[in-house]
């Protein structure tokens, strides 16, 4: 594994080792000096040519905990906004000595193009509609504390339903192939406007156009952002349809509470649109675990780093 | 009356008996007594009855057919009432043996809402002769920009949804619609028309002898091609209204063998009009705006191929259309005049004249204009059977009348067919087990009723 540029990167073994390291990173993160020496002397350059706050500030936050130098770099104010090649820009990055490169674009695929011409160690942070795979490993992290296991055999059969906006989502694809790959049972709902063709054949996953028993006693319930910059306003008709069909709202709590299953835990990537795909009562509700998922982000990152740091390293050296 | 499942209409259900029926149904014909209770058949038998119902009516030498549904219906109410109104379009459904109607959404403003939904419902308890079933918008406003709110329209009641007087005209929204139409269980009626190709007149005799607008059936066709591709596409459900061409028949035709022979999941019916199956573009000149209709009447040729697909089974209803237009709106010069044809008043007699002309048997006309209208949308009517709604005509099949203007209770006397000589005329009308419309009694009151 040189690069995380998809779930499909990543093997059994990669998974259980990024969880593991995880692990130790929260114990780091729970320290008084959050600090530690691993990648002194490193660059990781971010460039993330899309708006974000968790995503960029974990990934920096990741790299200066250990120790890493990191530089930001987006279109604007770049050579970029001057016209300068993707290519060329790339060639100055590897001259001026980037260790890791962390990119989000909204171009499905640009990251795959970034590793292939830089060749050094990148990380997609979110390529438009495809992939964002430290989100999913970051899910996977936060579901295994929440059950408090340490191996992923012990989450093996759990259920877990993503319900939304799965077409225009990079989430939920990184998110459905990693938790698939680790034994999840994964159920998506979703409208069939906002449902990708045939997606049930090709991933293998159970698909649901609303709320019903099964989604009910899940595990884990996560709602998507809906994507409105991806799409306009064409494939919904309004926010209060969504809301009231596919929208995390009181009804929905109240349907859980009905069938006395407390265990289920509420997830949500954020940003969230509160009022649409989800409402207070049920973001800011014991059941969620919305921004344990952020802090875990950090965990993820480092421990994502440091693999590739090390798998790059015994690569140079064999 | 308050039910999404049964429509909305004014009265509450009730008993009869009407005894010596000649019942038929889509599949077959039997004599027989029927009892309605409550507003549903409750038997049907032979004997003596032996409880007291609210009504009994002999019906010897008359037939019994279970009510028309149709499946195409304007009121302009809300926006133009007085083109047509609930009370006065639901009347002359009533009149014409339609017992259950789907109101398009074309009002102003459109009913692209579960508000609007609310209350044409709301109008409908208060006048309603008949099962009114509201239709919803397919997009906001009918613009063909944004799906609108299926889900919430639904749950207030709407039966399908449809942008009818014009097609979905973007393909992707078309395509969402489908989509989205299918988590609910909804079907969408598109009027298939491109309206970039789209006319006055029937491209041919008309065009060439008065230089109106060219309105080709390719027009149509081309919308009816692409709405069954994205329909096979998504598997969606998709109902084609008013089909006017023999070309549109030919894609019908495609269409369903592939379901067939794909075992797709998508379903795609169809409805053809009287008028054009009775009237053709030979049939008026240029200042007979009553003939001007959305399609437009088409060729010979045409109207023959709907014919065979009605006879043959390709076709799988028959819907009025009824459009109403008053007076100083229609009688106009020909570009000017609006598109619609009045026919509510005499639907089921004007289908009658295919039974009389032996193109189909009574049967098959029970089942385009009644049972497959329940089964494609989900309806408990259509046929008369144990369980079903209470909704018969009785119709004698050799009563002879002349269509006059002064017969319409529609608002809209936008009638081409008057002057015509029918025969078989409804005599009663019953919705949910009630006497809604007897024409003994409108013969005699006619004047003090509709001065």
């Amino acid at each position: 594994m040189h690069h995380l540029l998809s779930v499909d990167d990543l093997s059994f073994s990669d998974v259980e080792n990024i969880m593991d390291l995880s692990f130790s990173m929260l114990e780091i993160l729970g320290r008084d000096i959050k600090k530690v020496p691993t990648l002194r002397g490193r660059t990781v350059f971010l460039m993330f040519f899309e708006p974000s706050t968790r995503t960029r500030v974990s990934f920096e936050l990741a790299a200066k905990t250990l120790s890493a130098d990191t530089i930001n770099l987006s279109d604007k104010g770049s050579s970029i906004e001057k016209g300068e090649s993707l290519a060329d820009t790339i060639k100055t990055i590897k001259s001026l000595g980037a260790d890791f490169i962390v990119v989000r674009h909204k171009g499905e695929g640009f990251p795959h193009l970034i590793a292939d011409l830089a060749k050094i160690p990148t990380i997609n942070g979110g390529d438009g509609k495809n992939e964002h795979p430290t989100q999913a490993l970051l899910d996977l992290l936060t579901m295994m504390l929440k059950k408090g296991v340490r191996k992923l055999s012990e989450i093996k059969g759990a259920t877990i339903s993503i319900v939304g906006d799965i077409m225009h989502s990079r989430v939920a694809r990184s998110g459905i192939k990693l938790f698939s790959k680790v034994g999840l049972n994964v159920i998506v709902v979703s409208s069939y406007t906002t449902l990708p063709k045939d997606i049930e054949k090709f991933f293998g996953v159970k698909v649901k156009n609303f709320f019903d028993d099964e989604v009910f006693s899940s595990d884990f319930i996560m709602a998507l952002r809906l994507q409105k910059e991806r799409h306009g306003n064409f494939i919904i008709p309004s926010d209060r349809e969504y809301n009231e069909f596919w929208g995390l709202n009181q009804r929905f709590l109240d349907e859980i509470k009905r069938r006395k299953k407390d265990s289920v835990i509420i997830m949500h990537p954020g940003p969230m649109n509160l009022g649409v795909e989800i409402e207070p009562s049920v973001a800011y509700s014991d059941s969620s675990a919305i921004f344990e998922q952020v802090r875990n982000g950090v965990a993820v990152r480092m421990a994502v780093f440091y693999y590739l740091f090390t798998k790059n390293t015994k690569r140079e050296t064999s | 009356m308050v039910d999404n499942k049964s429509g909305f209409f004014c009265f509450e259900p009730s008993s009869i008996f009407i005894k010596n029926s000649t019942i038929i149904n889509h599949d077959g014909i039997k004599e027989g007594n029927i009892l309605i209770e409550n507003g549903i058949i409750s038997d049907i038998f032979k004997g003596a009855l032996r409880k007291k119902v609210d009504l009994e009516i002999d019906a010897k030498g008359k037939l019994v057919l279970p009510g028309a549904i149709d499946i195409h219906f304007h009121i302009r109410e809300p926006g133009e009432p007085y083109d047509e109104t609930v009370y006065t379009g639901t009347l002359s459904a009533a009149k014409g043996g339609i017992t259950s109607l789907f109101m398009m959404p074309n009002t102003d403003p459109p009913i692209d809402n579960p508000q609007m939904v609310a209350f044409v419902k709301s109008r409908a308890i208060q006048s309603s002769f008949v099962r009114l079933f509201p239709v919803g918008c397919a997009t906001f406003r009918r613009e063909g920009k944004r799906i609108a709110e299926y889900g919430l329209m639904k749950r207030e009641g709407i039966i399908a949804v449809s942008d009818d007087g014009k097609s979905v005209s973007s393909s992707f929204v078309l395509r969402k619609s489908l989509e989205y139409s299918k988590n609910f269980g909804l079907i969408l009626i598109e009027h298939p028309e491109d309206s970039e190709l789209s006319g006055d007149a029937n491209e041919g005799v008309l065009t060439l002898k008065y230089g109106l607008g060219p309105y080709p059936s390719v027009a149509e066709s081309v919308c009816v091609a692409r709405d069954i591709l994205l329909s096979l596409y998504v598997e969606g459900k998709l109902h084609l209204t008013h089909l006017s061409s023999a070309e549109s028949l030919e894609l019908l035709k495609f269409a369903k063998e592939k379901i067939k022979r794909t075992q797709s999941k998508a379903q795609i019916t169809s409805d053809v009009t009287p008028h054009h199956l009775l009237l053709s573009d030979e049939d008026f000149s240029v200042k007979d705006t009553n003939f001007k209709v959305n399609p437009p009447l088409r060729s010979k040729k045409d109207v023959q191929a709907l014919l065979e697909g009605v006879a043959e089974g390709l076709v799988d209803c028959i819907a009025s259309d009824h459009a109403p237009h008053p007076d100083f709106k229609k009688l106009t010069d020909f570009p000017s005049s609006p598109f619609g044809i009045s026919q509510a008043d005499f639907f089921v007699s004007l289908c009658f004249i295919l039974v009389r002309r032996e193109i189909i048997k009574i049967e098959r006309m029970v089942e385009l204009i009644s049972f497959n209208p329940a089964k494609i949308f989900g309806l408990n009517g259509g046929e008369i059977k144990e369980g079903r709604w209470g909704d018969v005509i009785i119709f004698d099949p050799d009563r002879e009348f002349t269509i006059m203007e002064g017969d319409i209770v529609s608002r809209g006397k936008n009638c081409p067919y008057i002057g015509w000589n029918l025969k078989g005329m409804v005599e009663k009308t019953i919705v949910a087990g009630k006497l809604i419309y007897d024409a003994e009694i409108f013969q005699e009151r006619k004047r003090e009723v509709f001065p």
